[in-house]
């Protein structure tokens, strides 16, 4: 039993984060139906920037986080501004795609140039310490992680649902053209959307560093899960992108120890198939209906 | 308006392209070894300081061309710059004693990704396009296998410093040599020490589901297949994965006594970690990927005691002269101590006895011929060098192409975040 | 403009340009000649560059026809190679027999991931590849007793004649051969009805269902060529490489693939070549850097795609064809004259209806739509169906023409039921149907849209399609002079080889009717076809629509234009609300006060 609740625990705690990430993809999506294939790599940037601010120039955690956080959201914009612009008008090209990648590629081989190859675990400030829960061991950082994320999620959703920028946003996504008609600027909205994007993708990044050991080189496996994620949960539905970012940590965990860690991997993508196959767009996406 | 941004389009691709071939052509398409500045970087891009390469004519201080085939970046970028680092203190100190009979060693960087395909394209890079007259690197397996049949094909000599695969040693005969662990070895010598020491033969295998892992896997199994032995349990694990307490569980309930830990950096510390929260603690013996800072960084006490076998330690005061030569011009070089041990010393080591080798050997501006001469010259005719790892007296021959033995597995232990030379060998 | 001139450059004007020719034989010469003097350095690139071609040829059909994004294509290819390996390497068996195992087991993996991607779109689409190729690559990390596990395959023989085995340049050129066929191919079937057609269900899938065209069908033809080609790529690579391990195989190898077809142009000739080039070779020029290579790859990418977004040679052919205006087709000599077109035969008897609806019933989601709808249309008959906006008019016709499914009721052509059948099998009836909002396949010509429509008459068999028979070229001739015929019936005079998408509304609107009757239907649905005609296209229209009807044709017709709708008409249905309030000739329609009625207050008035 012991192993089951702490298996569980863990599988939320990384399936917070997988949540918190893969929601960069859908605010994106919603907004000018494109998502941002680097959103690994700008994880790994906000993980390594924490890692130097707090190691080598010896800031607070959480100051390091904001700013983190922050830094990140900037590199959504420029990105926006450098891959997207050019492909969104034409919704059938796929040209942002590999735009997005190769800024993904570009980040990530500068990182290396300015972090090396060398892992690192960032200090918790709440340090090492376990605590017990129904005989199982696990990590209070890990816990933490737990009601850390929920808390970003309510703040996100008071921004989206309460603020102006988030009327904006709901607005662009749902009628572009009308929008702008309104007299707002959808550059500036779409801008917001990747800012967004980014600093979701920063403090993901900040957030996994005291857990989870980071290197440059971590932004591609991890993108392609959150990206999953997301596609999985239904790109235009937060709901279902938290439910499933929440399922599929759990799920990891859980095949690993009951099937086997060999067919994890393999199992967790046909299920992915699988899902897909029976909804198209997703678990709680919902369809866009074409007039005949 | 429309003709003019399509021209500026157009112009500005084909700028870029003509920077590209401009550069590539003047720096006659080689990464050259210069002096890096501190930090973590790697050989830096300095044109100037390399005469004109190309023809290996025997006329004095022509270049002598070494490829360097290793892992710049990519999850093995680790061990690939390791080896890169350590070669070129010895190219520097190769140059400052006047090079090799008179001439200049040229050092020429190919960065294989990661990729096989690429290491295939390498190899035939540097046979026929940088002429080089032979290679050094092999970290990554999969890029090894790739390369060992090219390797024969191009008859060039390559000497690999870390990877170990036996197939690829095989394929690429008689061109390849080694200076490198081995894992049936390492898997011996780890048994050995675990009856010595701990009195117990009831291995657990922890191995990373790659290449390393799978090349790790064989030979313990091999190693305790010799002792009439099996392993008590065997279980995998994903890189990317951050939770091992499943495969721990088992391999405590199945009874091990010991863990055989083969993964490759922060992944270790996970299944130490892991090893934590079920608090099962036993001893553990692991070798590359376990000697990676990643291990203490992720588990931080949780690998206080933990086992490395390597080739050498760069963290204790150096024992032997060519080794704390070696260690400070490393560190007035690259600003740092290694990242990891065992392929900075067998690269550093390699470079030297490949150095020797040819420094033997009369080069006659053929290439082939030249190349030929150089292998057999390794077989033969190394002489004696003092290495960073043990004392070399012609240490290949027509049937053995490895230089290291048994005897120069040194054991080291994690302690306080760092890693020692243990008391227990 | 009509001239004599046998010259046959009817079709698409995309592959018959000079400047192509011209750099085209340079470049073959230097591919055929380079083994002498270069090294086996380039040699192997080159070798590797016509193998990316082989595979990016799939990958075009896939990616430019069939508007499927595939980013998993590297698991097909892992097949392709694994299964020629395994076969080589555990039973001996020979290259030439091994590479066809290969090929099978490609195109069985890749029918299976057909099955859920052709359901699915857009990103999801790419998602359910992404997950299929990793679950190929873990399958092969896993499965060792197959694969190897992750140290993979060694030693894996290369192709032989006898006792002579192949080296790289025998190899090299094995694959210039190849390649060239499979560009050949690709050609072909780009020029066909099989290729026509899938690029229509891209364009746009509701027109192409409406002409009788089977979309999943032929999207699984674009999927079964593209794992042709992977597989057969793969097993060349694993045969010459002698090597083949599962990280190899990786979502990195399948999104250069997708990258070549971007780089070079999606849907065009030489895309695949030049994206090939580029992808290959533009790192080995990058060698020179040991540190930032991938940077600065990843930013000449960048660049090239920000300044060719429809990829290299698609921009320049953008480019090229806005300068100059397309040429004009040559009239093939002894075309068909609208005479000589069958005519519209109904194919029953003359006094059963030729359409019957009974009691129709259709909501969305709560919302009643159509309620209880019946009605009757005589044989060639034009037969208009008016009311009031949202009255449900264009319901009416998506159900009779297969789109919705009412939700109770019954709909009869010539006495059989036909109330629940596909887009497609309607048109088997003989049902076409133009829509409100044109929908032409904007990227193909005008002729070509035509042509789509006659090939639902003109069948093609795939291999003489791919082969380029003399029988489907005869075929593509006909179909052509078919194609012209229609568009001639219909009295359209605009150009003919003009993208579809640049034509002005009018002429749109012609084309579309020129499209549908070319399925040669019994009765044919007209989404009002008038909207947004000038006075003078409208008694064109009309000419049109009785010449038709005096052909056989039975019209329906959905109409706001009031005094057109009463001259052509011979009985009109009026429909409120869902349901049918007046039916009768225009006269009695008009005088009738529950019409009169429903359009108080709107800005048509009824003509006295």
């Amino acid at each position: 039993m012991d192993t089951f609740v702490q298996a569980v625990i863990s599988g939320l705690a990384v399936g917070c984060l997988y949540a918190l990430i893969s929601l960069g993809y859908s605010l994106t999506f919603v907004v000018n139906g494109t998502v941002n294939m680097s959103q690994g790599q700008l994880v790994m940037l906000g993980a390594m920037l924490m890692f130097t601010m707090t190691r080598l120039w010896n800031l607070p955690f959480f100051a390091a986080l904001l700013a983190a956080g922050i830094v990140v959201g900037l590199f959504g914009i420029i990105t926006e501004r450098l891959a997207i612009r050019r492909f969104s008008d034409d919704p059938n090209s796929v040209g942002w795609i590999l735009s997005t990648l190769a800024v993904g590629i570009i980040l990530q081989d500068i990182a290396l140039v300015i972090w090396g190859p060398e892992e690192h675990l960032v200090t918790s400030p709440v340090g090492n310490r376990m605590v017990r829960l129904a005989g199982a061991g696990i990590y209070l950082r890990e816990l933490l992680l737990i009601p850390f994320v929920a808390l970003f999620l309510v703040l996100l959703t008071l921004f989206y649902f309460k603020s102006h920028w988030g009327l904006w946003l709901r607005a662009t996504a749902d009628n572009r053209l009308a929008t702008n008609m309104m007299g707002v600027n959808s550059n500036f909205v779409v801008a917001i959307a990747f800012a967004l994007s980014g600093i979701l993708g920063g403090l993901g990044g900040g957030l996994m560093s005291p857990i989870y050991a980071v290197s440059v080189s971590m932004g591609l496996s991890l993108g392609l899960k959150a990206i999953a994620v997301a596609i999985v949960g239904g790109l235009n539905s937060a709901k279902g992108i938290v439910i499933a970012g929440l399922s599929l940590g759990v799920a990891e965990v859980l095949v690993s120890l009951y099937l086997s860690p060999e067919v994890r991997e393999m199992v967790i993508y046909l299920i992915v198939i699988a899902i897909l196959f029976v909804k198209p767009t997703g678990l709680f996406g919902k369809p866009t209906v074409t007039k005949v | 308006m429309r003709s003019t941004k399509r021209l500026r389009s157009i112009g500005l691709t084909l700028l870029a392209i003509s920077i590209l071939f401009v550069a590539a052509c003047g720096n006659q398409g080689s990464g050259n070894q210069g002096s890096s500045g501190s930090g973590n970087q790697s050989g830096a891009n300095q044109a100037g300081e390399n005469q004109r390469g190309g023809n290996q004519g025997s006329v004095s201080g022509e270049p002598i061309k070494i490829g360097a085939s290793v892992e710049l970046t990519g999850s093995a970028a680790e061990g690939g710059q390791s080896i890169l680092m350590a070669v070129e203190v010895a190219v520097d100190m190769i140059n400052e004693q006047g090079g090799i009979n008179g001439r200049p060693v040229e050092l020429v960087v190919r960065d294989t990704e990661g990729n096989p395909t690429r290491g295939v394209s390498i190899i035939r890079d540097f046979a026929q396009k940088e002429n080089a007259l032979a290679v050094i690197g092999g970290y990554f397996s999969t890029v090894m296998l790739a390369q060992s049949p090219i390797i024969k094909e191009e008859e060039i000599p390559f000497m690999i410093v870390t990877s170990n695969v036996p197939a690829s040693v095989l394929n690429g005969m008689p061109w390849t040599f080694g200076v490198r662990m081995h894992a049936v070895v390492t898997a011996r010598y780890t048994l050995d020490f675990l009856k010595r020491h701990f009195n117990t033969d009831k291995v657990a295998i922890l191995y990373e589901d790659g290449g390393y892992g799978q090349g790790a896997l064989e030979a313990m199994t091999q190693a305790l297949e010799e002792r009439g032995l099996k392993p008590v349990a065997a279980e995998s694990f994903n890189l990317n994965d951050k939770d091992m307490t499943a495969q721990v569980t088992r391999a405590r309930d199945a009874g091990a006594e010991a863990v055989y830990l083969m993964g490759i950096g922060a992944s270790n510390g996970y299944v130490l970690t892991a090893m934590e929260k079920i608090g099962w603690k036993v001893p553990v013996v692991g070798e590359m990927g376990a000697s990676q800072p990643a291990v203490w960084e992720v588990a931080q006490e949780a690998a206080e005691g933990v086992f490395v076998i390597q080739t050498a330690n760069f963290t204790s005061d150096q024992v032997r002269e060519t080794a704390k030569e070696f260690l400070d011009r490393y560190i007035q070089k690259h600003g740092r101590k290694p990242m990891m041990h065992a392929p900075t010393a067998q690269g550093f080591d390699g470079a030297m006895l490949l150095f020797n080798a040819v420094r033997n050997t009369e080069l006659t501006g053929d290439i082939k011929k030249d190349r030929q001469a150089v292998l057999e010259s390794l077989e033969t005719n190394v002489g004696s060098y003092s290495g960073v790892i043990r004392d070399y007296d012609n240490p290949f021959s027509k049937d053995s192409h490895e230089a290291v033995e048994l005897d120069s597995y040194v054991m080291n232990v994690w302690h306080d975040g760092e890693l020692i030379r243990s008391d227990k060998q | 403009m009509k001239t004599n001139s046998t010259a046959r450059r009817w079709t698409v004007s995309q592959w018959t340009v000079s400047p192509t020719l011209l750099l085209s034989i340079p470049f073959t010469l230097f591919v055929l000649v380079s083994p002498l003097f270069l090294s086996t350095y380039y040699i192997n690139l080159m070798f590797m560059i016509g193998v990316y071609c082989i595979i990016s040829v799939g990958m075009n059909i896939l990616i430019g026809y069939s508007g499927v994004v595939s980013v998993g294509h590297a698991g097909l290819m892992a097949a392709g190679a694994y299964v020629s390996a395994y076969f080589n390497t555990q039973f001996g068996l020979p290259f030439w027999i091994t590479v066809l195992l290969g090929i099978a087991a490609s195109v069985a993996l890749g029918s299976l991931l057909a099955i859920p991607t052709l359901r699915a779109g857009g990103i999801y689409l790419a998602m359910i590849t992404i997950a299929f190729g990793v679950v190929v690559e873990e399958v092969l990390i896993r499965w060792r007793a197959f694969s190897g596990g992750p140290l993979g395959i060694s030693g894996i023989e290369k192709p032989r004649i006898g006792n002579f085995v192949f080296g790289l340049n025998e190899i090299y050129y094995m694959v210039v051969i190849i390649a060239a066929v499979t560009l050949w191919l690709m050609y072909n079937f780009r020029s066909s009805v099989w290729g026509r057609n899938l690029v229509a269900v891209k364009e746009n899938k509701i027109a192409a269902e409406s002409l009788g065209v089977n979309g999943f069908k032929l999207q699984y033809v674009g999927f079964f060529l593209s794992a042709v080609f992977a597989g057969l790529g793969g097993a060349i690579y694993a045969h010459t490489n002698s090597f083949i391990s599962p990280d190899i195989f990786d979502i990195v190898l399948s999104i250069q693939l997708v990258l070549i077809i971007i780089l070079g142009g999606s849907g065009t000739l030489w895309g695949p070549i030049i994206g090939s080039i580029i992808v290959i070779l533009l790192p080995e020029l990058l060698n020179f850097m040991d540190k930032l290579r991938l940077a600065i790859y990843g930013g000449i990418m960048l660049i090239v795609l920000y300044f060719f977004p429809q990829g290299i040679v698609g921009t320049f052919r953008y480019w090229r064809e806005r300068k100059s205006s397309p040429e004009e087709p040559e009239r093939m000599s002894g075309s068909v004259s609208v005479g000589q077109l069958p005519g519209f035969k109904t194919g029953g008897n003359a006094g059963e209806p030729i359409l019957s609806l009974r009691s129709l019933n259709k909501n969305f989601g709560g919302l009643q739509v159509v309620t209880d709808l019946s009605f009757d249309v005589r044989p060639s008959t034009i037969h208009a169906l008016i009311g009031p906006n949202g009255a449900g008019k264009t319901t009416i016709i998506n159900m009779i023409s297969g789109f919705y499914r009412p939700e109770s009721g019954e709909i009869y052509v010539s006495g059989r039921k036909v109330t629940d059948l596909s887009p497609q099998s309607m048109c088997a009836h003989g049902i076409a149907r133009t829509f409100q909002h044109t929908r032409l396949f904007d990227d193909m010509t005008v002729l070509e849209n035509v042509m789509v429509g006659v090939s639902h008459y003109k069948r093609q068999s795939f291999l003489s399609a791919l082969f380029r028979t003399p029988g489907s070229r005869r075929q593509e001739k006909e179909i052509a002079e078919l194609a012209h015929a229609y568009l001639d019936m219909v009295g359209y005079r605009g150009p003919r080889n003009m993208k579809a998408a640049n034509l002005p509304y009018g002429h749109k609107r012609l084309v579309e009717i020129a499209r549908a009757i070319a399925t040669r239907p019994s009765l044919l649905l007209l989404d009002e076809p008038a909207a947004g005609l000038t006075t003078g296209e409208i008694d064109e229209l009309e000419t049109v629509v009785r010449k038709l009807k005096d052909a056989g044709m039975t019209i329906i017709l959905i109409e706001h234009h009031m005094d057109f709708v009463s001259r052509v008409s011979d009985t009109i249905t009026v429909v409120d609300y869902g349901k049918k309030i007046a039916e009768g000739t225009p006269e009695q329609v008009k005088n009738d006060p529950l019409v009169i009625e429903a359009y108080l207050g709107k800005e048509e008035v009824v003509h006295a």
